[in-house]
């Protein structure tokens, strides 16, 4: 069995070949051996794995290595090492509900996790090379050290935030006047800029922009990151009324807006390949980078469907190597060629008679979502 | 589908047939043709079953077999002696003298068939003219069942209209809401307080809200419990408001429930071989993976946590859990077996759902439980293994008493 050093050399190398290199191969050899290592290291996991009848001598592909549920990460501490030692903590976003636990994801080092974000974040939403100032809509990683998305925040503005980086969620709350300044400023300079949050401060500061009758035209060359769902946070919207939004104060067209989808429990995040691939079909799917892959899974048998089906979306992340490499999600996918489409999460099944099922009796979210 | 101005000239007729048509028959008379339906659609050969049978597995999404156990179900209490029992009970000496409104508008939801046919079967022998709304979610077994009794009776039959709308479809709605004397409606809370608020001042409304069922089973109770409750949660895919969503198990010895849970597994298994459990939506079974999924992986790091499940297939699912909270079960057979501890302190967050529940229990304890059970805010409380089976009598909760729909002498 290879040492959780030699495996993270290995994923390393994997990673520094680049966005364009796939090699089915290689990726399935490492995964195996993450499995294995894993299984030996991870106790917790290895017993889902037993109980599932999955042992590395047995498994063939990473298409068959169990894949842990999320609400896991609130049992169990999922870590193939002592958590004391862990270099940094994500905890998933808690809920008004005091009994809901959080998720933590304990990572043994940050090198992988940085190491996984850089050359993706760049490729999809720098492809052009640009340094535009990162304007973040969500707190710093000072502020908020268990959130990964804060922790990734600090990490591209730290490698491409040259130009500066502002933080405009402070104590809980948007500063949406200062966004509002820095954004004039930016006009008057004709600066293009990048905006970064999640969806629902985004929703938070359109609302604000509405009520104080504040319009922006941003500079040509700017764009957004957005991710995450609404979660009751603001009010809900469709993905095409939401994208509305940034033209109408912004003047951001929707193809200037990038969605990532990432969460607590993954090292690795997905984004749309609109900045990418700006001359491809309106269907832009989003890719898994050559150290991971997804599969759609039909959730009744926990097969793969086929192209062009839905099903929940399952991970296979090499970037996870010191806690779960499989994960399995609770959002549901649609399967297109190679790459993925995020429908949402699949909650809200609802009774079709007159009972009440689970969902609509826990009607507040369950928190586990991305913080 | 139908406009707001269609609404008044079919109330219109409705009303007249109703004069002409059903205040001229006698009680006695309605039972004998609503009995001679029933009895009908319990043959095997029967069209409408037949049609029934083909049809529901696409729009109701319940399996061939278990639409068959749907009709036997409801047809079975539908007999001339159950219909005739009911009149007396519930309308006794008022009987032929008292009549309900001319016309009562029913707004049906869901795909369970049985509260809508047995509300407008309730409409006839109050001889009253029924203008109902089809649910979204089963719109073909009351048509069916209202073809067949034209077949039979099209005086009786022409006295019931069924149409579809939008849900919330304002002006539709409130255009029958006018025209109606009584409304009858089923539907999940929000809906009903929607459809009441809706009401014109005065209109008089009987809501059927949806509801949460569980099973008890108490020591040393006899007979075989788990082939009992495997019936009772699997019957309608646990879609029903009398279906369990939890077993609490008292416990001689701390295994007791985790060994029930074991049985019921098998039994879960028998029924479905029988009476396999329909399709489900992406949305459904991805409600199901989750709750599998994270019992899966806590029983495999938790003594006190265990779970059975159908192989290669979600048909079913038994989890046991030693905590004794209430569990909401995402439904389509999925149940938790607990053991019974605190059950007034874990069942308070539930409380106000709660109406059906399964006892399986010594005769001698009966009484006693019977009292615990209705203390918690049990409606109705059976014997393990018939709480899909509520007599026709039974009406709290799931069907208007015929007291309830006529009117009143005014005072």
């Amino acid at each position: 069995m290879k040492t959780g050093e030699q495996l993270d050399t290995e994923i390393l190398a994997l990673i520094g070949h680049g966005l364009d290199r796939r090699d089915e191969g290689q990726f399935n050899r490492l995964a195996l051996d993450v499995f294995e290592y894993q299984f030996a290291k991870n106790d917790p996991y290895r017993r889902f794995c037993q109980r599932r009848g999955a042992e590395p001598a047995r498994v063939a592909s990473w298409r068959e290595v169990p894949a842990v549920p999320t609400t896991a990460f609130k049992d169990a501490a999922l870590a193939c090492f002592p958590v004391e030692n862990a270099a940094v903590v994500f905890e998933t976003s808690g809920t008004s509900r005091a009994k809901a636990k959080r998720g933590r994801h304990y990572l043994k080092t940050t090198e992988l996790y940085r190491a996984s974000i850089i050359p993706n974040f760049a490729a999809h939403l720098l492809p052009d090379g640009a340094k535009p100032p990162m304007l973040m809509l969500t707190p710093s990683p000072e502020e908020a050290p268990t959130s990964s998305l804060s922790y990734m925040m600090g990490v591209v503005s730290e490698e491409f935030g040259a130009r500066g980086r502002h933080y405009f969620i402070e104590g809980g709350k948007l500063d949406a006047v200062r966004l509002c300044d820095v954004l004039r400023m930016a006009e008057g300079f004709d600066q293009a800029v990048m905006l970064l949050g999640t969806a629902f401060a985004f929703v938070h500061f359109f609302e604000w922009c509405e009520k104080n009758r504040q319009f922006f035209h941003l500079p040509k060359g700017s764009r957004a990151m957005e991710t995450g769902g609404f979660k009751g946070r603001s009010r809900e919207l469709s993905k095409e009324d939401f994208y509305e939004l940034f033209d109408e104060f912004l003047l951001l067209p929707a193809d200037r807006v990038v969605n990532e989808y990432g969460m607590t429990e993954l090292s690795v995040q997905f984004y749309d390949a609109k900045l990418r691939n700006p001359k491809s079909e309106i269907s832009n799917p989003k890719c898994a980078p050559p150290w991971c892959r997804v599969m759609i899974v039909d959730p009744a048998t926990g097969r793969e469907v086929a192209e062009g089906e839905r099903g929940l979306i399952r991970v296979c992340d090499l970037t996870n190597r010191s806690s779960v490499m499989a994960v399995q999600t609770e959002d549901i996918g649609l399967r297109i060629g190679d790459g993925f489409e995020v429908i949402g999460r699949a909650t809200g099944a609802e009774a079709r008679g007159c009972s009440i099922a689970a969902d609509e009796f826990l009607a507040a979210n369950d928190g586990d979502g991305r913080k | 589908m139908i406009t707001a101005e269609q609404i008044h000239p079919l109330c219109h007729e409705l009303i007249e047939r109703r004069k002409h048509l059903l205040l001229a028959r006698r009680t006695d008379e309605i039972v004998r043709a609503l009995a001679e339906v029933a009895r009908r659609w319990l043959e095997p050969s029967n069209p409408w079953r037949q049609r029934a049978i083909e049809g529901m597995p696409k729009v109701a999404g319940f399996s061939p077999q278990m639409v068959e156990r749907i009709i036997d179900l409801l047809f079975r209490e539908l007999t001339g002696a159950k219909l005739a029992g009911l009149v007396d009970s519930e309308l006794g000496k008022w009987k032929d003298k008292q009549t309900g409104p001319p016309l009562i508008g029913q707004v049906f939801s869901g795909n369970i068939p049985n509260p809508a046919v047995v509300s407008i079967v309730c409409a006839l022998l109050v001889k009253s003219a029924s203008f109902c709304k089809a649910s979204s979610r089963d719109p073909l077994f009351p048509s069916l069942f209202l073809a067949s009794l034209h077949e039979l009776d099209p005086d009786l039959a022409g006295c019931v209209q069924l149409q579809r709308w939008k849900g919330g479809a304002r002006d539709v709605e409130e255009a029958l809401f006018r025209e109606a004397n009584l409304i009858v409606a089923f539907g999940d809370d929000s809906s009903l307080h929607a459809l009441r608020k809706s009401l014109p001042t005065g209109k008089r409304f009987l809501g059927f809200g949806h509801k949460i069922g569980f099973a008890v089973v108490v020591r040393d109770a006899p007979g075989d419990i788990a082939a009992a409750a495997a019936e009772d949660v699997s019957l309608y895919d646990q879609q029903g408001c009398l279906s369990p969503h939890l077993i609490y198990v008292e416990e001689d010895e701390p295994r007791t429930a985790r060994a029930f849970a074991g049985r019921l597994a098998d039994a879960m298994e028998q029924f479905a071989r029988r009476v396999p459990r329909g399709k489900l939506s992406l949305e459904e079974s991805a409600a199901v993976a989750r709750v599998r999924d994270a019992y899966e992986f806590r029983a495999a790091n938790d003594p006190r946590v265990g779970i059975w499940t159908s192989r290669d297939s979600d048909a079913w699912t038994v989890i046991y859990e030693d905590e004794p909270m209430f569990a909401t079960s995402p439904l389509n057979r999925v149940v938790f077996v607990k053991p019974l501890r605190d059950l007034e302190a874990s069942v308070a967050h539930v409380r106000s759902y709660l109406h059906n529940v399964g006892l399986a229990c010594p005769a001698s304890r009966w009484t006693e439980w019977e009292t615990r059970l209705r203390g918690l805010g049990a409606v109705r409380v059976c014997p393990l293994g018939e709480m899909q089976k509520p007599p026709l009598s039974v009406s709290e909760g799931i069907r208007p008493r015929l007291s309830d729909l006529i009117s009143l002498p005014l005072l």
